[in-house]
């Protein structure tokens, strides 16, 4: 059961109710054996004792810095050990969330051996942590310093939870089903078809992807924040706004924010420490190390380390003329509001053109992406214009609910966190309404009318 | 000889290139534009040069503002 099932919903639902009703004190029992029989009916009974087994591992060893090492080397050995398990021809044997649940146990295990946190001394909550449901699908990475505290006090939901959740687990399943999905047609056409086409039919692929990752991994977060708070727990945030950025370092701080603070502090920080007497050069270094280690991540094949390399090299020329750049801009004020308008298109394009090697596969498509992209030639085959011609797979009805999308993602960011969300405006409180029962009624649609197979959320599957 | 504070702002002011910039203990990494993860090591460096000592990557792991910052120097330069 993924989220991108009426059954996930159902079961949050009933989960959400009982937690609600639930005295304090069976709470966290509810949390833990909810969530290992999410876990179990989502990747069966041996990945069930694995995720268990680690995470009791981790507990234990927690305890005593050598021990906590040996963890870490183990818990690392597995996540790598899985994901070589593709190149060595044997598909389909990965435990799932394996990426999550690894980094939030070897990010505990660090920071216990470093003296920053006390060992856990409880150990259902240190399982809920581990097992926690509706982050263990794809994130966000949630830190033990600020889980743990919350497992403990296990607050009900605030009065407005149910309310928040409901428009933000909506808004996730719009961004999926109505944007995601749709758009996914469109891309996967252009990258099965690669090298017939003309370079419009590859812009549509170029320009999509970026897109249609974004609505996908963002629906998904949106539906774990949402879930996340019904049961009690306030989630980090995982994505702000990614494509208003003006620079690619920004655009890092706000895409995929919980797996890039967790490099930052376990990987690039001590690594850029460690290289900092090598100046210009260990900062690259230290880039590269860090970026490709966030390609492989994904998995272990050469465009996703190469995906890493392209980001890496926008970074460190990113870095290596931050200087400069301000000093100019001080000297030019009104070239820096031009920056403010023409760094996000810039950016964009840049995040584009690394996307390409991350959904092409092998290094053959994407050296194909970017003939075709290059050929200069307009004309769309007839198969491809009939797919935009699909009133769901048509540009209008696609930007439309890009718009709609991004409305709400604005109403919501700016309410999100304010103590009492429904006292917002009145405007923005029925924008909010509106959009969403325009999401739910769209989404519907799409789902009653469409005759594909849902798919599950990309990032399901890392 | 002048403050920690005094040197450290000069040190503060080199690395972000910004000679106006005027640091106190209370000030984030949210406070100055310049200031992310990528140039807090810069600072580092910067840090270890001025007051020549050394720092470890644990030591620089807490380090969530301007007050930690003159906390570390203090202590470092009081161990001698």
């Amino acid at each position: 059961m993924g989220f991108a099932t009426p059954g996930f919903l159902g079961f949050l639902a009933a989960v959400g109710l009982l937690y609600a009703a639930a005295p304090r004190r069976f709470r966290l029992s509810l949390l833990l054996m909810t969530s290992v029989l999410f876990y179990f009916q989502w990747s069966g009974l041996a990945f069930t004792l694995l995720l268990l087994g680690t995470t009791l591992l981790t507990f234990f060893a927690a305890r005593s810095r050598s021990a906590s090492l040996g963890a870490l080397a183990l818990v690392c050995i597995l996540l790598v050990g899985f994901k070589t398990l593709p190149l060595l021809g044997i598909v389909g044997l990965i435990p799932l969330g394996i990426s999550y649940y690894s980094f939030k146990l070897a990010g505990y295990l660090i920071d216990c051996y470093m003296g920053e946190i006390e060992p856990e001394r409880q150990l259902g909550r240190f399982l809920t942590f581990s097992a926690f449901f509706p982050q263990i699908v794809a994130g966000p990475i949630q830190r033990a310093q600020t889980f743990l505290p919350q497992a403990q006090s296990v607050e009900s939901a605030p009065p407005t939870a149910w309310t928040r959740a409901g428009l933000r687990i909506i808004l996730g399943f719009f961004k999926k089903f109505v944007i995601a999905d749709n758009l996914g047609v469109i891309v996967d056409y252009v990258y099965s078809h690669l090298g017939a086409g003309s370079s419009a039919a590859a812009a549509f692929g170029f320009y999509g992807y970026p897109l249609q990752m974004y609505a996908d991994f963002s629906g998904l977060a949106d539906i774990a924040i949402g879930a996340s708070l019904l049961l009690g727990i306030k989630a980090p945030e995982n994505f702000n706004a990614p494509f208003a950025a003006t620079s690619p370092s920004e655009y890092w701080r706000r895409w995929h924010i919980s797996l890039t603070l967790w490099m930052t502090d376990y990987v690039f920080t001590p690594l850029r420490m460690s290289l900092r007497n090598l100046g210009n050069a260990g900062l690259v270094l230290s880039l590269f190390g860090n970026m490709i280690l966030i390609g492989l991540w994904h998995g272990f094949i050469w465009t996703f380390a190469m995906f890493g390399a392209v980001h890496a090299v926008y970074l460190s020329i990113d870095a290596l003329t931050q200087k400069a750049r301000r000093r100019f801009y001080r000297s030019h004020p009104k070239m820096d509001r031009f920056t403010d308008w023409v760094g996000p298109i810039v950016t964009f394009h840049l995040i584009a053109v690394a996307f390409v090697f991350f959904r092409a596969g092998t290094v053959g498509h994407v050296g194909l992406m970017f003939q075709q992209l290059l050929t200069g030639a307009r004309t769309l085959p007839p198969e491809f214009q009939n797919l935009l011609a699909t009133a769901a797979t048509s540009p209008r009805v696609l930007i439309s609910a890009w718009i709609a999308m991004e409305v709400a993602d604005a109403v919501r960011r700016r309410y999100w966190s304010e103590p009492v969300p429904l006292m917002a405006h009145r405007w923005a409180r029925w924008s909010a309404y509106g959009v969403t029962v325009l999401a739910l009624f769209f989404t519907v649609t799409f789902l009653l009318t469409s005759t594909r197979e849902s798919t599950p959320f990309l990032y399901e599957i890392f | 000889m002048s403050s920690v504070k005094e040197r450290l702002n000069a040190v503060f002011q080199d690395v972000f290139d910004d000679p106006n910039l005027q640091i106190t203990e209370a000030m984030t990494a949210d406070d100055v534009d310049a200031w992310d993860s990528l140039t807090h090591i810069d600072l580092i460096v910067a840090v270890e040069k001025a007051f020549r000592f050394k720092l470890s990557t644990s030591s620089v792991r807490g380090l969530k503002n301007v007050g930690d910052f003159i906390a570390l120097i203090t202590s470092k330069l009081e161990a001698g």
